[in-house]
Formats: C-alpha cells, structure tokens, sequence
C-alpha cells in the first residue's frame, strides 16, 4: 500500500474535535470506514446534545467530517473537480435524499 | 401511543476539498436560516491547515533546484513541456527511488487532474501512451541509475500531450511528484501572460551579471540548473534580442530583432545552449552549452559572436 505522504497516517488528527466546537456537540460516532476509491477513510460525526448546538454565528444539529488518503494527489482532486463541475442544483438533488437518510431528517435547502 | 415529531426545516451545507493526496469533506445540517457558510468554512479550513502542516512537517527529501522552464506549443497558445531540475540535498534522506514504476508524476489545475505516464518503460511500451494527457521523462545531469543520492541531480521533463483545455496563459498549474519513503515534491506556478517559444516558470530572470559569469569551465558541482531562458537583450544594440529555441529536439542560441523578426540560429549541434549575457560592446552572447557523454551531462560556459562567426 502506499504509503501516507505525512507518514503517520494519523488521519482521525486531522478532523475537528470537541475543542474546535462550541459546547453543546457530541461526537455520535468516529471510526475508519471501507470506501471503495479511497485507501483510507475516517470520519467522525458530532450532533447536537439537545436540539441544536453552536457554531460560530451557526446553530447546528449534526457536522459530518470526513478525511479521505488517496493514492495519488489525483484521485483525491477528482471527486473535488467532479463537485465543482457538477451543477450544485443537480447535486443537492442528488446527494439530498441520500443525505437525509443517514442524518434522519429532510433536508429543504442543500448549499454545496 | 405514537409521537409524531413535527417537522423541521433544515438546510445542509456540503464542502469538499483537497490537498495533496488527502480529500475532505464536510457535512453541517441545521436550522433553516441558521446555517451559515463562514463559519462551516471555517472548520475547512482548519482542516486544510492540518493537512498542510502535516505536509510540511514532513519535508520532501528531494527539492527543485534552479528555474523552472516552460516550452511553449508552436502557436505559441498554450505551454506543451514543462523542464525542471530535482536534488537530493543529503543529510540523513538516503537515497531517493525515482523510478518510473514507483514514481508518481501529477499534474492539476482547476480544470483536471492527472497521473502523467513515464516514458521511460521497458515493460509496456502500449501502456496507453497515446491516451495520455501527459508523460514524464527523466535525465540524469549528475548520477545515474534509478535511486537520487545525495548530490545528485536529475532533470525532469514533463509533456503535456492532451490537456482539456490546455495550460494557456496566465493559469495556475501543479506539478506533483511522489516517490516511495518521501512527502510530495510539490511546485504551483502561474504561467505567463504572454506565452514565448521558452519561459521561465519562476517569474524572475535569473541572468548572472557579466562578473559573475565563470572564466573557466565549472566543474559539475559549481553548475547550476539551467539559468532563465528569457530574451537577453544586449546592451548597446538594443534592437536584438538572444533567446534559446528547440530545435530538433536541442535548443540553441538565436537572435532576433526586437520585434521578434528576423530570427537567426547561431548555434547547432546535439547540445543544449542557454544564453546568459551580452558582453558590455554587445557583440558576443555568453552561454552554457550543456553536453551529455554515456549519460553524463557536463556544462561549460562559452561565448559566440552575435554575427555567428564564433
């Protein structure tokens, strides 16, 4: 495999934490993932303790984080240059429902 | 007794990015209106700031030495060969394997991104080299092998063959190297306004002054990469200008008008010559003829006259 290019492959350090957020989140869950294009994945995922936490000038009910380590500096600029080629209208049609599944609620207005 | 959650309005910001060969992406869902793209960019941020300390805390064991020199396409419209110099400065690295089959050379701009094919293979010589958007090839200027050792010098050509659209002017490009055991090479340029048969990528001329140009030959140690292919002009006939062109896949010693016009060879031959200098008189041009014997490249400093009488 190759190799991590910071050579620690301490991707979970990368990711914000409780101390990058305002009181009121809780990490729901964080691990190592399977994605299939990527060699690595983490993601780690916070929501709020009551209804809604802060963020910023944001209130929040869930932040999802996820660093992915690719093989080549290519294959991890590709998914950036197909969501930028992509019509976001289009995209958040896409990615909406899909998203509104794992967060358990329905989104009215995707911002990509 | 069921309970029926009444419904929430949300909006959901999604945010990707990259740096290097790590990807991120960032999710924030909340109240309709309460969500606000500063501060879920803020947490980007944060998270592109690790990925680059991370980067830099873990240096390249190769660095560019010298300019980076461009080739322009004949239509002068866009860059087609991008030439620069990699060396390993020593110290603990060890050598650095920079073999086609365990090197990896990248190319992106804000358009695409792409693993060049090294040319240099011996295994798959159909290897969809005709699909290419780009190819790299390597030649030793001191040293040899596939391992850069310390001291050691390779220069490193990368053709851009099919780019869509292709690296024009004024554009922001990123060439990427990565070999086994070592953080990328990493090198981000902006192309010229204007795009000239050869350029240099780094913006700056890099002319010696006429002191500084060595009396003797240099031995390879005290030779730099390539200096600045730029126009010299020369300093009492201000109507000629001395550049470098490829010519046959060499380049050598031109000059031309002021305008561009009337475009003279005086150099020739299998070797690489880059001019540096006019003499203060304006009648003879100072260039580094750049020869390779079995592998080895050697540089020396000559002179010529402007008419190419020698």
């Amino acid at each position: 495999m190759p190799t991590d290019p910071t050579n620690t492959n301490d991707l979970p350090a990368l990711l914000p934490t409780l101390a990058d957020i305002a009181p009121g989140a809780i990490i729901e869950g964080e691990g190592y993932v399977q994605d299939t294009d990527a060699l690595l994945t983490y993601e780690r995922e916070f929501e709020a303790e009551g209804l809604f936490f802060t963020l910023g000038l944001s209130q929040l009910s869930n932040l999802s984080s996820t660093v992915e380590m690719y093989a080549t500096s290519s294959d991890a600029s590709a998914p950036v240059l197909v969501m930028r080629a992509m019509d976001p209208q289009l995209f958040a049609q896409l990615a909406g429902p899909a998203f509104a599944e794992g967060a358990g609620f329905s989104p009215e207005n995707v911002v990509v | 007794m069921r309970v029926q959650t009444p419904p929430i309005n949300l909006d959901v910001y999604m945010m990707w990015f990259a740096q290097g060969r790590i990807a991120a992406q960032l999710i924030a869902g909340g109240p309709r209106g309460q969500v606000h793209s500063d501060d879920v960019a803020r947490i980007a941020r944060l998270i592109d700031q690790r990925i680059i300390e991370r980067i830099d805390n873990s240096p390249p064991r190769m660095t560019i030495r010298g300019a980076i020199i461009a080739d322009a396409n004949p239509s002068k419209t866009a860059i087609d060969q991008i030439l620069f110099t990699l060396t390993n400065p020593g110290g603990s690295a060890g050598p650095v394997n920079l073999s086609e089959s365990s090197t990896t050379v990248t190319y992106l701009d804000d358009n695409q991104a792409i693993d060049c094919i090294a040319i240099n293979w011996s295994l798959s010589p159909l290897r969809g080299l005709s699909e290419a958007g780009c190819t790299w090839s390597t030649k030793w200027v001191i040293g040899s092998g596939v391992d850069v050792d310390p001291g050691e010098e390779v220069a490193l050509k990368v053709t851009l063959r099919q780019l869509r659209p292709l690296l024009g002017k004024n554009t922001e490009f990123t060439i990427q190297i990565n070999s086994p055991g070592s953080a990328p090479v990493i090198f981000n340029r902006t192309t010229p306004t204007e795009l000239r048969t050869i350029m240099n990528l780094q913006g700056q001329a890099v002319v010696p002054s006429p002191a500084s140009i060595p009396t003797s030959t240099p031995s390879l140690s005290e030779t730099q990469a390539p200096p600045s292919l730029l126009p010299t002009p020369t300093p009492t006939r201000t109507y000629m200008i001395a550049f470098a062109s490829l010519e046959d896949g060499n380049y050598h010693i031109h000059i031309s008008d002021a305008n561009g016009q009337n475009v003279r060879q005086l150099t020739f031959g299998n070797s690489w010559d880059w001019p540096h200098d006019w003499s203060p008189d304006g009648e003879q041009i100072a260039y580094t003829k750049w020869s390779q014997t079995d592998g080895v490249w050697d540089a020396a400093i000559f002179t010529i006259s402007a008419d190419g009488s020698g």
